[in-house]
């Protein structure tokens, strides 16, 4: 199970994925961006919502090679495990892999929007030069579910490479209730 | 002193909860459930090509949104075939979400879930379907031109051919001194109850049982069908029908679509989930019936005896076939009537289209039967110049010829043969009642006085009560209440009455202590349904077997206490006592005490059936072998075949040439489900029919553009009639009883329906000379009509 969606970005923006300090600031609801591990990995604390689902979610982010990275972790919004690959002249993403808990109920088209519009808006936030880095703050919801401590995944005001992309991961949720 | 409730008017149980809006209809349940709300199609003939659901997200309360991929296991696959049939070679039924095509405008293709239905509709606004446009095929003659297909694996869409035939039609026409030709057509409409359709989900998770409560007219049917595509063990599936605003065929369909998907999604989220059907909805989701369009050809001697009859017609089964064929076999079989016929040979093609799918309703597949073969005996008389009562007389079965056997295969899978009748009767009675002797006379008048008056006669006979079999439960409690239940379910039909009224007489208890549950699969978990005019006939027959049961039980238990041979006992007002001896009884509730060895009581009444209250026979246990604790019983009733019922309409019409417009002078009916239960209620069920016929007839029709739009989708549109449009018509009954069945019942629901288009078609013919082929008519029409003649 994937999803493929159009992204368009300057290199600039690819690159800065891997900085914490840039992520933290353009990953909606971001808590914390920390380094895990000597490999490129990090570590992720983030309020995560779409649809109905909201909640703290922690995770790591490995790089895989060049244009991919695993997302995996969980928290109250349920698990993800997925890998997200760009393609050769990363004008797509591909999201791919497993999603469970309340997350895996919201339907696979709700997971495939939020996860493009959160890799939309984290690419966007990215292609703009550093602002002064602002501390890990949720951005103002710009018309996603008004709940306080948990930023839509519409708002978002800067984007995040894997984090985002991890959201990103829709991979469609099982099938079965569970 | 005997009190015999079965043939009284009793007043209706059900209707002081009714009237005082004390009535549980299935939007008042779930209060706080989530909601659902479908993405529709609005093309008839489509691919789906994407699904973007992005704007959708921002959306407070939005829970979830769900595509045909999100489907698990069979709830993936094809809905189930309802009613397959070896001549339906191309069946088709449709996915719970649209898979990649759509097939009829309003079928739906996104299911969304929200915090209450004003959100789910506003996301459900906000997804973006993308569609690939195909040709549509509407209407009959398209279907069968073929030049495009709905199913582009079903060659000429065509789901089915079937013949039947009984001697030998096309020679005995070849040899017949007259023969005639005809082409008939009945249009589109659909059931409109007043409530819609509905569906309230809620997974309890600690038990792990799955509730549904649905506005259905067979909940054993949902829980069979819901079970088995979530892949729930039956057991851990309850299915409740409240009260239901009216179903009249359209709701015997299930699974609907959402009907599974409301239970599923409830599940997923462990969540209540609830769904009900708006007006829109339900014109373009909820199921249609009635299009058909038939040639003719028959012969005749000059007696307008009908030697040979060959029909050959084609069915509009809409978008998929569910529900098989059955309604063009109903057509098939029930056309030729209470006629005799020696030589018969249908046809019929059952046709897809991109429309909403057919499937009965009230009347199903017999209004355009009846119409056949009443403009059929019509024309004959008219073309020998004999008087339409005449041929009918002429051709009526005889009360010696029953069991009148046809050779041929009903709805039901088996034989069509007519069990009791009395068409003469039938006929003399109707005749009396419209005044047909003196209308000739009153036309002649009326003529000269400016006014175009018409009179009408329609006929049938309706095949009821099929199979294959209905249940019961009845149980007298230690308070002497006495506890009914029945699978089948109720639409507002009196069931809660005419069920107690059988049940106190057979135990002999005042009917106000009966209480009758419908449609709870918890409390009574086989049945089939409550269709084709049956539940009378097969759940009444079944709750009096039952009842017979217990009162068996009862006297056997009272003969004991009462140191009596049962068979010299017998019960009244609830009380068993030794015949001639009122004194010398006990009351049912104390049998009921008695039935159940207790070793804790719970009452003083209780006290008597504990270890030490009496003495007892050393070397009997309390319970003894084949016996069962409690003054109840279970019983079914499964008829060989179906009872046939019969009647006859006619109708004076007074047609204004200037406008087109048909006013109903007087109208009546005369009517034989055999023995009444309550006459009151199947006069009830006359009135209604004859109000639905009506609107048929001169009012409702489900329009289709020809792009496979439904033009006129609102109450604004199709023209429901008013009382004001309604005539009340004077009735008669006959008794024939059927011997088919211990209470010699037949059905009565859907017979008011069935010969008002050809009784008002005959009429208005009669009143402006021009030939009615074709039903509806409106006013524009007729005044067309009447234009070209």
């Amino acid at each position: 199970m994937r999803t493929t969606f159009p992204v368009s970005a300057p290199p600039e923006a690819w690159a800065a994925l891997a900085d914490p300090v840039r992520l933290v600031a353009a990953l909606p609801g971001a808590r914390s961006v920390t380094p895990a591990g000597g490999d490129g990995a990090l570590s992720v604390v983030l309020d995560l919502a779409v649809a109905s689902v909201g909640g703290l979610w922690s995770g790591t982010v490995t790089p895989l090679d060049a244009d991919a990275v695993r997302i995996a972790g969980s928290g109250g919004p349920g698990s993800l495990d997925l890998e997200v690959r760009a393609n050769g002249d990363r004008t797509a993403l591909t999201v791919e892999g497993e999603v469970g808990g309340p997350l895996a109920t919201v339907g696979g088209a709700v997971l495939a929007a939020a996860a493009r519009r959160l890799a939309e808006a984290v690419l966007a936030a990215l292609s703009s030069p550093p602002a002064g880095a602002p501390a890990a703050q949720p951005a103002p919801p710009r018309g996603g579910r008004r709940v306080p401590g948990r930023p839509a995944v519409a708002a978002a005001g800067a984007g995040a490479g894997a984090v985002v992309v991890a959201v990103t991961m829709v991979r469609r949720w099982r099938r079965g209730p569970r | 002193m005997t009190t015999r409730w079965f043939g009284e008017r009793v007043e209706r149980r059900e209707d002081e909860r009714l009237v005082r809006g004390g009535g549980r209809f299935l939007d008042d349940a779930g209060h706080d459930a989530l909601a659902a709300a479908f993405v529709r199609s609005p093309h008839a003939h489509a691919r789906i090509t994407g699904i973007d659901v992005g704007d959708a997200l921002d959306v407070d309360g939005l829970v979830g949104i769900y595509t045909w991929d999100d489907l698990p296991g069979r709830l993936a696959e094809p809905l189930p075939l309802l009613i397959p049939h070896p001549d339906l070679t191309h069946p088709r039924t449709q996915y719970a979400l649209a898979r990649g095509e759509v097939n009829h405008v309003g079928e739906a293709v996104v299911m969304v879930v929200a915090a209450d239905r004003y959100l789910a509709e506003d996301a459900a606004e906000r997804i973006v379907v993308d569609y690939e446009p195909l040709p549509p095929v509407v209407g009959l003659d398209a279907a069968r031109a073929a030049a495009d297909l709905v199913h582009e694996d079903v060659p000429g869409n065509v789901a089915a051919v079937t013949t039947q035939e009984l001697g030998d039609a096309a020679a005995a026409i070849a040899a017949a001194p007259h023969v005639l030709e005809l082409d008939l057509g009945i249009e589109r409409s659909l059931s409109s109850p007043l409530e819609g359709r509905g569906v309230h989900a809620r997974w309890d998770a600690e038990d792990g049982r799955l509730r549904i409560r649905t506005s259905t007219q067979t909940s054993t049917g949902v829980r069979a069908a819901v079970a088995n595509i979530l892949g729930l063990p039956d057991v851990a599936v309850d299915v409740l029908t409240p009260d239901v605003g009216g179903g009249f065929g359209t709701k015997v369909v299930h699974p609907y679509p959402e009907e599974v998907l409301v239970p599923w999604v409830a599940r997923l989220l462990g969540r209540e989930v609830k769904w009900v059907e708006d007006r829109y909805e339900h014109f373009v989701s909820a199921t249609h019936e009635r299009a058909q369009l038939h040639h003719v050809r028959v012969g005749f001697d000059d007696d307008g005896v009908i030697l040979g009859l060959e029909v050959d017609f084609w069915h509009d089964t809409g978008a998929y076939s569910p529900y098989g064929i059955v309604l063009p076999i109903i057509t098939a079989t029930q056309l030729p009537g209470p006629y005799r016929h020696r030589n018969y040979r249908v046809t019929f093609t059952s046709l897809y289209t991109n429309t909403v799918t057919v499937t009965p309703y009230r009347g199903a597949g017999r209004p355009q039967g009846c119409f056949v073969m009443e403009r059929t005996i019509d024309r004959i008389a008219g073309a020998l110049g004999r008087g339409r009562d005449e041929v009918r007389a002429a051709n009526l079965i005889r009360p010696d010829e029953f069991p009148y056997d046809f050779h041929m295969t009903f709805q039901d899978g088996r034989p069509l043969i007519y069990d009791s009748g009395d068409y003469p009767g039938l006929l003399a009675k109707v005749r009396d009642l419209i005044g047909w002797d003196g209308f000739a006379a009153e036309q002649a008048a009326a003529a000269s006085d400016g006014r175009r008056l018409g009179i009408g006669l329609a006929c049938y006979v309706e095949g009821t009560g099929v199979g294959p079999y209905e249940g019961a439960h009845v149980h007298v409690e230690t308070n002497g209440r006495v506890m009914v239940a029945t699978g089948l379910t109720s639409q507002g039909q009196g069931h809660e009455t005419v069920f107690a009224q059988v049940v106190a007489d057979e135990l002999g208890v005042d009917v106000a202590d009966v209480y009758v549950t419908t449609g709870d699969t918890r409390r009574f978990p086989y049945a089939v349904g409550t269709y084709a005019s049956r539940a009378a006939v097969m759940s009444g027959n079944a709750v009096a077997l039952a009842a017979r049961a217990v009162r068996a039980k009862a006297l056997r238990i009272a003969a004991d206490a009462l140191e009596a041979a049962p068979e010299d006992l017998t019960v009244e007002s609830g009380v068993v006592h030794v015949v001639g001896t009122p004194s010398r009884g006990i009351p049912l509730s104390q049998v009921a005490v008695l039935s159940n060895p207790l070793r804790y009581s719970f009452s003083k009444e209780a006290q008597a059936a504990t270890q030490f209250a009496s003495p007892a026979d050393p070397d009997v246990a309390p319970v003894p072998d084949g016996d069962e604790p409690g003054l109840e019983a279970r019983d079914y009733y499964s008829p060989v075949r179906s009872t046939f019922a019969a009647g006859m309409h006619a109708a004076v019409v007074a047609v204004d040439p200037a406008l087109g417009t048909v006013e109903i002078v007087r109208y009546a009916v005369v009517h034989d489900c055999g023995p009444l239960i309550n006459p009151m209620l199947v006069e009830g069920q006359i009135h209604g029919g004859v109000a639905q016929g009506v609107a048929g007839a001169l009012l409702e029709r489900v329009a289709y553009d020809e792009a496979g739009n439904l033009a006129n989708a609102s109450f604004m549109d199709f023209l429901m009639p008013y009382l004001s449009e309604l005539p009340v018509p004077v009735i008669d009954h006959q008794e024939t009883p059927s011997p088919l069945n211990p209470l010699g019942i037949k059905g009565a629901g859907e017979a008011g329906v069935i010969p008002v288009s050809a009784c008002l078609a005959a009429a208005i013919e009669d009143a402006v000379g021009v030939r009615m082929d074709r039903m509806p008519i409106s006013p524009p029409e007729l005044w067309a009509l009447l234009e070209s003649s």
